[in-house]
């Protein structure tokens, strides 16, 4: 079944019953069998009349902590102590994908009880174990089926308004800018400038970013790959025929990229999450948060610049020491993708050992379409039936929204915040009409946040203090900057303008030198805001399955600019000339420019520049002096 | 060898028990007025300010030496009350070849 099929009434029609896909009830029955083992082979030893040890060592595989019950005394104590380890080592897990942290916790724990343990067992322990099983057990129960009648609810609403909504979005998005008449203002160049300043600086520096961890989103890998991807859409969008400086910064960022130190995790990850102390390399099995986000980071430099380096092999080497290198290039980093999605039991494939993130998949299939979109490879149609299929049988829950989690081994699903407005652009890149279906629920539940705010301006007041994720900080710039791409992308100006108000009111809008800067926020948070400055209806979509017109990847192209001292606000060939808008980045005065791409020992007529005409060298180059103090067109035709 | 595999649980575990203090010292800071990012405030050429990574350590520091002290207080009261018994005294909790090393009984 493919979601993009259905109408929006088919789709929540599906969704009246349980939402378990075959594989989560494999994987979710093994579970609960594995732990029904447990649970006997702990009873044993008290049935065989064992040592006390062994009888409270047995315990201990009940529940963690468990054997310190039958321990008894002060060390009964223990039991909740265990108990909060046990959830600290889940977070281990999940944090970094330590499959090793929940077992060696459980079992130590209960080994530990076993090595306590006097003459005689508390005879109150078993009682306590068992009766906390049966209340763990009914908790998770009474959660699971609120859960659903949420959901089922949830499901019951959207039905109603989602055909209205559909059918506004659709009219909405049919409207795109004009590629041929794109500037960008003053607020798009101040949040460029923001990651020129970051992107541009030596591979080795980290000003500008947030250096926490390198496990979850604070990491510099998703920093890094989200200001390619606003770079990227600003090229496509605005600056298809500037290469110079913007070209560079793209570059510099995958370069930082390749640097052990972002993606050096993935040893760690090996060790302790598949117990692979010698196969490291990042782009084999799993890892789609790099293998997906990387493909679609390079993929989309090339298909808006036409640089094609990146398909030269050994162009993306992984390079940890000395002695140990990973060499790919971008066809080997989506065959990654590809290879892994053959082999994907649950239809998806994993992030962290074990962890399944839809979002992380939707990047992974982001990856195909840009390379199909560079490369005409061919992979939308081979691999997105069956992506579909399995997201809306085994990712799927009640309410019809994506699950956003999911545990590989266990089946079991992990409360994760990603909603519609978050999966809707994504999945726009490669399935517009299924990600049209998520943007029309999106908008409906977003829109009664909204409200005018004490300037009259519309706002959206999010609850509570949010979290920011590219800091773990307090904060609500990264869902208002979400909410700004999301709405951007579909053409929702109400949203789009409600999402920007609460940004500049209530994030700390800050404009120093020119450059544009969130300061309640993350680095990931004000590069996710830029790029929903420069985007307009489609514009992400466009960015990596289509790319600039056609005459802009031949045509004349600004080969050489100063940065700052020269902003490029709009640079578009029609195939044999070149338009240019030019603002001074440091004060007035004469700046050089370099061009290429023009035709070889032919005479061009200037406006704009010192030079009324000129004729280029045997390489087609031509430099020229452009006095600059304000907004200046640069207008470039043939003779 | 042994010895070396408990310590190394035990500091696990350890880890893992402060995690939770360290979430709560988050909150709790968290519920004052955040100062503007300092990465988001950077400029090219500009350093990173050092003081409030330097803070975040010291609160950090801090918790740990009241969870090791709680940690000392609860264990000293498991081993007077275990002592309290004749008969618990060869099963002295971390008394076992498992977990001599933490306790330091050489045996």
């Amino acid at each position: 079944m493919n979601i993009a099929a259905l109408t929006a009434t088919e789709h929540w029609d599906s969704q009246s019953g349980i939402a378990k896909g075959p594989v989560t009830i494999a994987r979710q029955r093994r579970t609960y069998f594995a732990y029904a083992l447990m649970v006997l082979l702990g009873a044993l030893p008290a049935l065989l009349s064992a040592s006390s040890a062994w009888q409270a060592a047995g315990l201990g595989l009940w529940l963690p902590g468990a054997g310190f019950l039958a321990v008894g005394g002060w060390a009964s104590l223990l039991f909740p102590v265990g108990m909060i380890l046990f959830v600290a080592s889940l977070v281990a897990w999940f944090w970094a994908g330590a499959v090793i942290a929940p077992v060696i916790v459980w079992l130590g724990l209960a080994a530990l009880a076993g090595g306590m343990a006097g003459e005689s067992v508390w005879s109150g322990g078993p009682v306590i174990a068992a009766l906390s099983m049966a209340g763990i057990g009914l908790a998770f129960r009474a959660r699971t089926q609120r859960q659903r009648r949420e959901g089922w609810a949830r499901a019951s609403a959207r039905k109603d308004f989602v055909p209205a909504s559909l059918a506004e979005v659709r009219v909405q998005t049919a409207h795109e800018p004009d590629p041929d008449t794109r500037e960008m203002g003053p607020e798009e160049m101040a949040a460029l400038r923001y990651l020129l300043d970051r992107s541009l600086q030596p591979i080795e520096e980290w000003g500008g970013f947030d250096v926490i961890d390198q496990f979850q989103p604070a990491a510099l890998r998703y920093q890094i790959n989200h200001m390619g991807f606003a770079l990227g859409v600003a090229q496509c969008a605005y600056l298809p025929s500037f290469h110079g400086y913007l070209g560079q910064a793209q570059r510099n960022l995958i370069d930082k990229y390749l640097l052990p130190k972002v993606w050096d995790y993935w040893v760690l990850e090996s060790c302790w999450g598949k117990l692979n102390f010698t196969n490291w390399d990042p782009a084999d099995r799993d890892n789609i948060m790099l293998t997906g986000w990387l493909g679609m980071h390079v993929g989309q430099y090339m298909l808006n610049s036409g640089d094609r380096r990146y398909l030269e092999p050994g162009s993306l080497t992984f390079r940890l020491n000395d002695r140990k290198a990973w060499k790919h290039d971008f066809n080997t980093m989506c065959g990654s993708v590809s290879s892994n999605y053959d082999t994907a039991e649950f239809g998806l494939f994993a992030c962290e050992p074990n962890w399944l993130y839809p979002i992380c998949n939707h990047y992974g299939m982001g990856a195909l379409a840009v390379q199909d979109a560079v490369c005409g490879t061919g992979n939308l149609p081979r691999y997105l039936p069956g992506w579909f299929r399995q997201t809306k049988a085994e990712f799927t829950d009640e309410s019809g929204s994506i699950i956003g989690l999911r545990s590989q081994h266990t089946g079991l699903p992990v409360p994760f915040p990603v909603g519609e407005a978050g999966y809707a652009p994504f999945q726009n890149i490669f399935a517009p009409d299924s990600a049209r279906l998520l943007w029309s629920v999106a908008r409906k539940e977003i829109a009664p946040a909204i409200h005018d705010g004490p300037d009259g301006k519309p706002r959206i007041p999010l609850p509570g203090k949010g979290l920011d994720t590219g800091n773990y900080k307090p904060g609500h710039t990264t869902a208002f900057a979400a909410i700004l791409v999301g709405a951007r992308e579909f053409g929702d100006d109400r949203i789009a303008e409600a999402a920007q108000n609460s940004l500049d009111a209530d994030c700390g809008r800050d404009v120093t030198d020119g450059v544009r800067r969130y300061t309640k926020g993350s680095n990931d948070a004000n590069v996710y805001a830029a790029l929903g400055q420069f985007m307009r209806t489609g514009d992400f979509r466009r960015s990596f399955a289509i790319g600039p017109t056609a005459s802009c990847l031949t045509g004349p192209v600004l080969e050489e600019a100063s940065y700052p001292d020269v902003l490029v606000a709009r640079a578009w060939s029609d195939g044999t000339g070149l338009d240019l808008v030019l603002h001074p980045g440091r004060g007035a005065g004469v700046q050089s420019i370099g061009l290429a791409r023009l035709t070889p020992g032919a005479t061009y007529q200037v406006t704009g520049a010192q030079e009324a005409e000129f004729t280029t060298t045997a390489d087609g180059t031509a430099k020229l002096s452009i006095p600059l103090s304000g907004r200046t067109e640069v207008k470039i035709a043939r003779g | 060898m042994r010895m070396l595999a408990c310590c190394a649980f035990a500091v696990f575990l350890l880890n893992q028990l402060l995690m939770p203090f360290a979430a709560l010292a988050r909150h709790v800071r968290g519920e004052r007025e955040l100062p503007p990012s300092a990465s988001v405030l950077w400029t090219p050429g500009a350093a990173l300010p050092v003081p409030a990574k330097a803070l975040r350590w010291r609160w950090l520091l801090a918790f740990e030496a009241v969870a090791l002290v709680s940690a000392g207080g609860i264990a000293l009261a498991a081993t007077q009350d275990m002592r309290a018994h004749d008969e618990a005294i060869h099963n002295f909790p971390l008394s076992s070849a498992l977990c001599s090393a933490t306790k330091g009984v050489s045996r």
